[in-house]
Formats: C-alpha cells, sequence, structure tokens
C-alpha cells in the first residue's frame, strides 16, 4: 500500500513514510539497546545482535526504496535545501 | 532544519564520533612518549597542541573537500553518492556494533600503519613530524573517518550545503576530546587514569559510534527524501 501510494502521490508521502519508518526503527533499536543492558547475558548477544542487524537491514531497504520510486521527484526539485 | 538545529545536532553527534578508541589510543601514546623524551615541559604542551591543530585541521579540511565535490558534481551523481554513503554508514554501524559485542579487530589499523605510528610517537623533532602524527592518526582510523565524515559531510551538503563554516565545526568537535584530555593531563592528572578509562568504556565507545552511524545513514535517507525542507 505504501509503495501504492507513493506512485500516485509521490513528494509528501514520501516524506512521511521515510520519517515514520525511521521513527519506528530507532524505537525498535533503542528498545533492543534496553533490552541488552537489562538481560546482561553473554548467551543472548547473538540472537540480540541478529535482531539488530535484520532491523538495520530491513529499514535501509524501506528507505532506499522509497527513495527509488521517489526518484523523478527527488531529481526534479534537487536534493540541496 | 535550521541552521541552529544542524549546528547543535553537528555538536551532539560529532562529539560521538569523537570518541573512538583508536584515536584516544595514538593521542596517548603520543603523550606517553613525548614523557620519555628530553623535552621541556612547556615544549611538550606546544607539540600536543600543534598536533590536535593539525588534526582538527586535517579533518575539516576533508569534510570541505567532500562537500566541494558534492557542490561540483551533477545532481544524479550527487544522489547516487550519497545513497553509497548512507549505506556505508548503516553497514559500518553495524560492524562497530559486531565490535562492541564481541571486542574484534574488525576495521582496526592497518598493518602496515603500526611501524609507522610507533617509530612517529617516540621520535617528534619538527613540525613535519607532527603533521604526519597527524596525517597517520587520520588513516589509523581510516575506515572509520571515511565513512563518518563522509556522513557528516553529505548531511551538510544535503541541509545546508552553503555554509562553509560547518566542515571548520566538525573538526573542532572531533579534537575536543583530545583538547580536554591534554587539559586535564597539564593540570596533573596521571596519564595512566585516561588509559585506563580508555580501556573500561572501549566497548560503550563502540555501541554510541555504531548506533550514531546507523542513524547518520538514515538521516542521509531522510534528508534525499526531503524531510528536512
Amino acid at each position: 500500500m505504501g509503495i501504492s501510494l507513493l506512485i500516485n502521490y509521490s513528494g509528501e508521502t514520501a516524506k512521511n513514510l521515510s520519517w515514520q519508518t525511521m521513527l519506528a526503527g530507532a524505537v525498535v533499536l533503542a528498545a533492543l539497546v534496553v533490552v541488552d543492558k537489562v538481560i546482561k547475558n553473554k548467551n543472548y548477544h547473538m540472537a540480540i545482535f541478529l535482531a539488530v542487524a535484520g532491523l538495520v537491514l530491513i529499514v535501509t531497504a524501506i528507505l532506499l526504496a522509497i527513495i527509488i520510486v521517489n526518484m523523478s521527484n527527488i531529481l526534479d526539485s534537487g536534493v540541496v535545501l | 532544519m535550521s541552521g541552529y538545529y544542524f549546528l547543535i545536532f553537528l555538536a551532539v553527534a560529532g562529539l560521538i564520533a569523537s570518541f573512538d578508541p583508536l584515536i584516544l589510543s595514538i593521542f596517548l601514546s603520543l603523550a606517553f612518549g613525548l614523557r620519555g623524551q628530553d623535552l621541556s615541559n612547556n615544549k611538550q604542551r606546544l607539540v600536543i597542541w600543534a598536533y590536535i591543530a593539525t588534526y582538527s585541521l586535517a579533518i575539516a579540511a576533508i569534510s570541505a573537500l567532500i562537500v566541494s565535490a558534492l557542490n561540483a558534481a551533477p545532481l544524479r551523481l550527487t544522489v547516487v553518492l550519497a545513497i553509497i554513503t548512507a549505506v556505508a554508514a548503516n553497514l559500518w554501524g553495524l560492524v562497530h556494533i559486531y565490535n562492541y559485542f564481541w571486542y574484534r579487530s574488525f576495521g582496526k589499523t592497518p598493518k602496515v600503519l603500526h611501524y609507522h605510528l610507533h617509530k612517529r610517537t617516540n621520535r617528534i623533532n619538527s613540525i613535519e613530524d607532527i603533521g604526519t602524527l597527524a596525517a597517520i592518526t587520520i588513516g589509523a582510523s581510516i575506515y572509520n573517518m571515511l565513512i563518518i565524515i563522509s556522513s557528516f559531510s553529505v548531511l551538510m551538503f544535503l541541509i545546508s550545503s552553503r555554509v562553509l563554516y560547518w566542515p571548520l565545526a566538525l573538526g573542532l568537535v572531533f579534537s575536543l576530546p583530545l583538547f580536554l584530555i591534554n587539559s586535564q593531563l597539564a593540570r596533573g592528572i596521571h596519564l595512566s587514569t585516561f588509559v585506563k578509562w580508555k580501556e573500561n568504556s572501549k566497548q560503550i565507545f563502540e555501541l554510541n559510534l555504531g548506533l550514531l552511524s546507523i542513524f547518520l545513514g538514515w538521516l542521509i535517507f531522510l534528508s534525499l527524501n526531503g524531510v528536512f525542507r
């Protein structure tokens, strides 16, 4: 649904989707760091690291997809403020 | 994003990035190496201040060079370079987080620099030696420097490319921990205190660098999508 919204409305929707995705990613990342600090158990390090890596790769892939779909809009309006 | 907010962001994020265990190690080695030489206290201080200034200016120059190159590049190339930098920053963040969990030598000093580093920290006779040591310091943390400084520079370009003093501000923020440590050393605090502090905190520094690197990568994506307009 997000991608079809982007194709139809581009600019503003891309902005909203990207900051919401990043915010969600940052919250989950912070939660994982807190979990690691609370557990303090080396046995869970691999699980937590894999969760962090998965989260970072998923959020990066979503942000990259938004940019690719929104590329024509970015090139039309320029990238610099 | 207004210049005021960006300055606050640059100060906080730059300060987190500046606590790189490698850079701190080299700086403490330099301070240790100088004590073993037959130099007066004033000359020792002068050498360290010159080293910090050179290091700071070198970072500012690298950042200014990247921002200028992005300004001169065609739009399509700029977007591609920004995307590559963002993806590299995210992957680099994961390397730091790996180092946080299992302190390993991923992305550490290239071996060829170890020899020169050791040689230079024990023999500082001229301004040229200080310049070389500052260059080796940046080289020793080359992966970190390239990815973190590139990410900051891309953000500077995307958010506020016309302000040319951002690279200078970045250089100053990056040298702030060295400045503070040197001030404390001058006040008589023993070098071993800082060595112990650095050893105890290096995993936290790795975590901070990892999270910061991931955050910088995501911010570049957001800037490209026009979130800060």
